[in-house]
């Protein structure tokens, strides 16, 4: 179904490609990178929206206390800077060089 | 089945994501795959008229590239998913696994003179025993059984419900198909964890014996305690079903769920000559399996030749190309017959990997079916 392997882009990739849906087998990996990443995403926003709700059941409403503190203007400064710092470990490899 | 271990809220959630994910790339990709294959087909005058042909226009599309690529990383992922779920349970597991019931009605006998066929263990590039990417295939991992209930399950869509628990509906349905008659001795081939060997036995309550044979010893423990827990008196035995053992003329009716498509030619030749001989004058046979290529319209048959590249099918096109009615025929058998089994199975998502839009299609669970002459 695809084209023979790019033997220089099957060495890139590590030995043993197996099956690729993309002539080059780095975007299959690429994209395997992505679905795992998607997949931590959706742990993490389901484990979130779990939490608020134990936490309501103990009598505890966060909920709307989160809403408020996201627009709370004494905050927006530490949460710019916590921003700035998530982009540039997130970006490091492309603006690395 | 013995009860599994429960999921965390992070194995669950990662379960949940990737049936959703599997179900995305169904609806939208898929069925976008073959909305843009019509539009160009009706835009472009005379439609193709083989798969190869059908194959030109859908492969190099992006969305086909990103559908087959997404199917297959998803299917690593849940295989593996499933088998991490259970890693922290090993030592519980081994105990339910070697806990055999104390008065069965049924009974396991395994061989462990068996020598496995080559085809069977033999790994692939990716270090993988193919069937279907399951690392380890169906023979190599103990926990083989537990993995299948959860992996099985996802695979279906349906880890929630489980394997075993998902859809017996279509195997009973299956089982009673066959032509009235007697049966009194029923065999199942390649009948890994007995999903169909059940469903004979609620079939047909009264025979004298239904068994199931398989050459992974590890299934047919799962089977074998499976079966037990529910009260069905199966004997599930390790036998190649290219040389079973067992005397001419055993059995009345012989059976098998996707056991087809998981044989070379060669190998499949051989176990019919078997079953051929294994069935008394008149008895029956019928397996379940895929729809051939030529049953399908080009573009589906394509989307179903997927598999065997994308998804560790080794010989699946080779038996999907195949004339297997022309086999049997040259087995000796008659009243040759195949098509779709008439059940309608709403929330059935079809078992090709690719060969998913959501929508039921009655071809999806293919029959064919032939009888040993009578005496
Ligand atoms: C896809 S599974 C069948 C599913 C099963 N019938 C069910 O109801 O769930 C294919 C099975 O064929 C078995 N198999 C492969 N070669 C075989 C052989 N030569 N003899 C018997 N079983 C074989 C494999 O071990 C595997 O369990």
């Amino acid at each position: 179904m695809s084209s023979p392997p790019d033997h220089a882009s099957e060495a890139a990739a590590g030995p043993a490609p197996g099956y690729h849906a993309f002539e080059d087998p780095v975007h299959d990996r690429l994209l395997g990178v992505v679905l795992a990443l998607g997949a931590e995403v959706w742990n993490l926003r389901e484990r979130l929206g779990l939490l608020e709700s134990a936490l309501a059941r103990q009598g505890i409403e966060v909920s709307a206390l989160i809403e408020e503190l996201a627009l709370d203007p004494e905050r927006a400064p530490s949460m710019t800077a916590d921003r700035d710092a998530f982009l540039a470990r997130f970006l490091r490899a492309i603006s690395a060089d | 089945m013995p009860e599994l271990p429960a999921p965390t809220q992070e194995q669950a959630a990662h379960f949940d994501y990737l049936e959703g994910l599997r179900g995305y790339n169904y609806t939208v990709h898929v069925k976008g795959i073959l909305d843009a294959y019509e539009r160009a087909t009706a835009a472009g005058g005379s439609a193709p008229a083989t798969m190869d042909e059908a194959g030109a226009i859908i492969a190099p599309s992006h969305l086909y590239r990103f559908a087959a690529a997404t199917q297959h990383q998803a299917q690593k992922m849940g295989w593996a998913a499933a088998r991490r779920s259970l890693e922290d349970h090993t030592s519980r597991l081994a105990e339910v696994l070697d806990r055999m019931p104390a008065e069965p009605r049924g009974r396991l006998v395994l061989d462990p003179a068996l020598e496995l066929p080559e085809y069977y263990t033999e790994r692939d590039s990716e270090g993988l025993d193919d069937i279907h990417l399951v690392p380890g295939g169906y023979w190599g991992d103990p926990l083989v059984g537990p993995v299948y209930e959860r992996g099985g399950a996802l695979y279906r869509m349906a880890w929630r419900t489980g394997y075993t628990g998902s859809p017996p509906g279509a195997l009973v349905a299956f089982a009673k198909g066959a032509p009235p008659g007697d049966y009194r001795r029923i065999l199942d081939l390649g009948c890994s964890f007995g999903g169909l060997t059940m469903a004979l036995r609620e079939a047909y309550p009264d025979a004298e014996e239904v068994a199931g044979i398989d050459i992974s010893a590890a299934a047919l423990r799962w089977a074998h305690l499976t079966a037990e827990e529910r009260g069905l008196a199966i004997a599930f035995e390790q036998r190649d079903a290219t040389a079973t053992g067992y005397p001419d003329g055993s059995f009345d009716l012989i059976t098998g769920f996707l056991l087809l498509h998981e044989l070379s030619a060669e190998v499949l030749d051989a176990v019919m000559a078997e079953a051929y001989r294994l069935l008394r004058p008149g008895g029956h046979m019928r397996f379940l399996d895929m729809p051939p290529y030529a049953a399908l319209p080009p573009e589906r048959a394509f989307l179903q030749s997927f598999d065997c590249e994308g998804n560790g099918e080794a010989f699946w096109d080779e038996f999907l190309s195949r004339d297997f009615k022309a086999v049997l025929g040259d087995c000796g058998f008659v009243n040759v017959s195949d098509g779709p089994l008439d059940y309608n199975e709403l929330s059935y998502w079809g078992t090709a990997a690719l060969l998913r839009t959501g929508e039921f299609r009655l071809e999806n669970r293919w029959v064919n079916a032939a009888d040993k002459p009578a005496a």
